[in-house]
């Protein structure tokens, strides 16, 4: 009898089979055009990039835009008895926010206003207890001076669970109620959408900020104390398509076009890096460092005699960068990613309860997503890979989850 | 056997009949029929066997994509099958009505007629289906993907046909339902075309349970699941019964084929929060027991 499921299965043997047969055509066909032998980055020099990039600072655009609006804000606070006294800075989920507060904050001076920062580790393992802790570490005494209160990522205060929202109702109660205390809220753009749309949250919140994104110069200058560190060269080639979109936000973002080039490949990697990463620094960094490769030094070591003019070369080039393909993900998966972006980082058994799932099923999955690479996991907090952020994005939208801005 | 013997018989005669009372009769009835040869009937056959395995692929390959692509595609595609189904099948009936048939104005008059007759006497309720299937493609009450209840039967369409669709129930089985049902029978459509489909669950407290501290429990509960679909609203309603309170949660799940998890979910952890704030059910009347 013949079935439907084994010529699918011969379907896609005889598809996944063609598609490697052209992916293999077309690296041959590029490194015989570029004449160039590559290999992946060195393990220790990818580690050591990768080490320098999670130790950048946020990119001065971020830091004083967010300082900029702040200090508005607290102006009109402390000149109008109605003005609003919170600022929500809005940010995509893969964003370093706690960076970003942590540099303002710093350059704040704390004798004209009180200042006090609410810490990661807030959410209890049930999502009943939260409201409690954020109590403890605020301080609610009478007689305080005016304080700046802020809260690096809101997505802490609350777990989705039936008791998990406990804390954001209380802490909309202390804003209104609350003048003395101005609050500087952290909140990724899905925990706004979600909260708004189960706690009205923009109707207490009034005033936000939707944190800028990267251009491609902005990148090059953040990355620039990272890839100073390296010897590289840029080959690559954009496509037509990429060139027209990029050409065309260029004309629509810089229109004054003081910008600082070394070269015209140089100037093209970053705006297609821009491009894809949706100006977002974290999936910017990623997709950078997977774009550079090394030099093979042993095919070079032989053909030194042959070709002198390879002498010139750098150990590292930049290839075209990429977004990575997203595996096929099933519905399940989909959960756990959004839930994932909605919270930011968490821990398993937040994730489990968030999903109303047991534990160890969850780590199933968990464990399948991380070898795929679509979630890291550090220490206990499993987070996405920034990478893959702006497919899983696409990909959850087009499967009618909701979901925030970039 | 003697319904395909009286058929003919019928239909000879109507033929006869019609050709004789209508004043645009054709001359010969044998011109209405074209000179039968063993290579046209050949023809024939393949027409038919290639229209067959057409639509038989174009089900299978629609029915797969549709699983494939994300969601909000999944019942766009799904809802084209019939509709590929009946191009496939008038476009085969053409060929083959031009195959064997001589087609004048007279010649289509009386076989209209003819067909009409004997279609109308022998295959009465099929006939009924076919043009309540093709209305229902245009007025569509039901479309691939819909989940119905349809008599006592309640399930996702997974199969437009010719004559009837048929629904898969969340017992897993699959019921053959006439087009024709749509004459005389009430359609329950819960989602009309979209994936989401409301989900009401039900709930039955004690009279003397904290309304408010109940209703906002269920929204909680409800706005906290991972399957709800935030876009669309939720609803708590309350209706006072002689032995209790019911409480109704409406709310939509992001797909609808997940109701049954959906409500499974919803009424776990409702069920655990009751228990924590000690919300008590209602007792059950003595006569339940006996």
């Amino acid at each position: 009898m013949f079935k439907i499921g084994g010529l699918v299965e011969e379907l896609k043997g005889w598809f996944s089979t063609e598609q490697a047969k052209i992916k293999a055509r077309a690296a041959d066909l590029e490194a015989k055009l570029t004449k160039q032998d590559l290999n992946p980055l060195p393990k220790e020099t990818k580690t050591c990039l990768s080490d320098k990039i999670s130790d950048l600072i946020p990119h001065s655009v971020h830091i004083a835009a967010v300082k900029s609006q702040l200090e508005e804000a607290i102006e009109r606070w402390q000149s109008d008895s109605t003005a609003a006294n919170s600022l929500v800075i809005l940010v995509s989920p893969v964003e370093p926010v706690e960076a970003i507060f942590k540099e303002v904050l710093a350059e704040k001076d704390p004798t004209k206003l009180a200042i006090e920062s609410l810490p990661h580790a807030l959410r209890s393992p049930d999502g009943s207890q939260t409201k409690e802790r954020i109590l403890e570490k605020l301080d609610l005494s009478q007689d305080r001076k005016s304080t700046l209160t802020a809260i690096p990522d809101l997505s802490w205060c609350f777990l989705r669970c039936a008791e998990g929202l406990e804390a954001i109702e209380h802490l909309q109660e202390m804003i209104l109620g609350d003048r003395e205390r101005f609050w500087l809220i952290g909140c990724n753009n899905w925990t706004w959408q979600y909260l708004d749309c189960v706690c009205n949250l923009s109707s207490y919140l009034e005033q936000t900020f939707c944190l800028p994104t990267l251009k491609g110069i902005e990148l090059k200058d953040w990355l620039k104390p990272v890839s100073e560190t390296i010897d590289f060269e840029f080959a690559y080639d954009l496509g037509e398509r990429d060139r027209k979109s990029i050409d065309k936000d260029k004309s629509e973002l810089n229109p004054d076009g003081e910008e600082n080039w070394t070269s015209e490949s140089e100037k093209r990697y970053y705006e297609h890096l821009a491009y894809i990463s949706l100006g977002l620094s974290r999936v910017a960094a990623k997709l950078w460092l997977e774009s550079l490769y090394a030099f093979n030094s042993e095919e070079e070591d032989e053909d030194d005699d042959k070709d002198e003019s390879k002498g010139d070369r750098k150990p590292f080039i930049f290839q075209r960068a990429t977004l990575p393909e997203l595996p096929s993900l099933t519905k399940e998966d989909r959960y756990l990613l959004h839930s994932l972006n909605l919270h930011g980082d968490m821990t398993l058994s937040e994730l489990a309860l968030s999903l109303g799932d047991q534990e160890r099923k969850i780590q199933r999955q968990v464990r399948s997503l991380q070898r795929s690479g679509i979630i890291e996991a550090k220490s206990a907090a499993i987070s996405l890979n920034p990478r893959y952020y702006p497919k899983v994005r696409t990909n959850l939208d087009n499967n009618r989850f909701l979901v925030g801005g970039l | 056997m003697l319904d395909f013997v009286d058929y003919f018989n019928l239909k000879y005669y109507s033929l006869v009949v019609f050709a004789q009372t209508n004043p645009n009769k054709p001359d010969n009835l044998s011109q209405i029929f074209s000179e039968i040869t063993t290579f046209k009937v050949i023809q024939g056959v393949i027409i038919i066997a290639i229209a067959y395995g057409a639509m038989w692929a174009t089900q299978k390959l629609m029915s797969w994509l549709s699983e494939k692509v994300p969601l909000r595609f999944r019942l766009p595609i799904k809802q084209s099958i019939p509709f590929w189904r009946a191009f496939i099948l008038g476009f085969a009936i053409v060929l083959l009505i031009d195959l064997f048939l001589t087609l004048s104005a007279n010649n289509v008059l009386a076989l209209t007629g003819t067909v009409t007759v004997a279609l109308g006497f022998a295959f009465k309720d099929y006939v009924s289906s076919v043009i309540a299937g093709i209305i229902g493609l245009f007025e569509i009450p039901y479309q691939v993907g819909d989940r119905v209840k349809i008599g006592e039967h309640y399930g996702e369409i997974v199969s437009y046909g010719l004559r009837g669709i048929m629904l898969q129930t969340p017992d897993d089985d699959t019921v053959t339902i006439p087009h024709n049902k749509l004459w005389t029978d009430a359609i329950a459509n819960t989602n009309k075309g979209n994936v989401e489909a409301q989900t009401v669950i039900d709930f039955y407290l004690a009279h003397d349970v904290d309304i408010d501290r109940v209703i906002q429990i269920l929204y909680r509960v409800a706005r906290t699941s991972k399957h709800t679909q935030l876009k669309l609203p939720i609803l708590v309603v309350i209706q006072e019964k002689p032995w209790g309170t019911h409480f109704k949660l409406k709310c939509y799940p992001i797909d609808a084929r997940d109701e049954f998890i959906y409500r499974t979910d919803l009424t776990k952890r409702a069920k655990q929060i009751f228990a924590k704030y000690n919300i008590s059910y209602p007792p059950l009347p003595a006569r339940e027991f006996d």
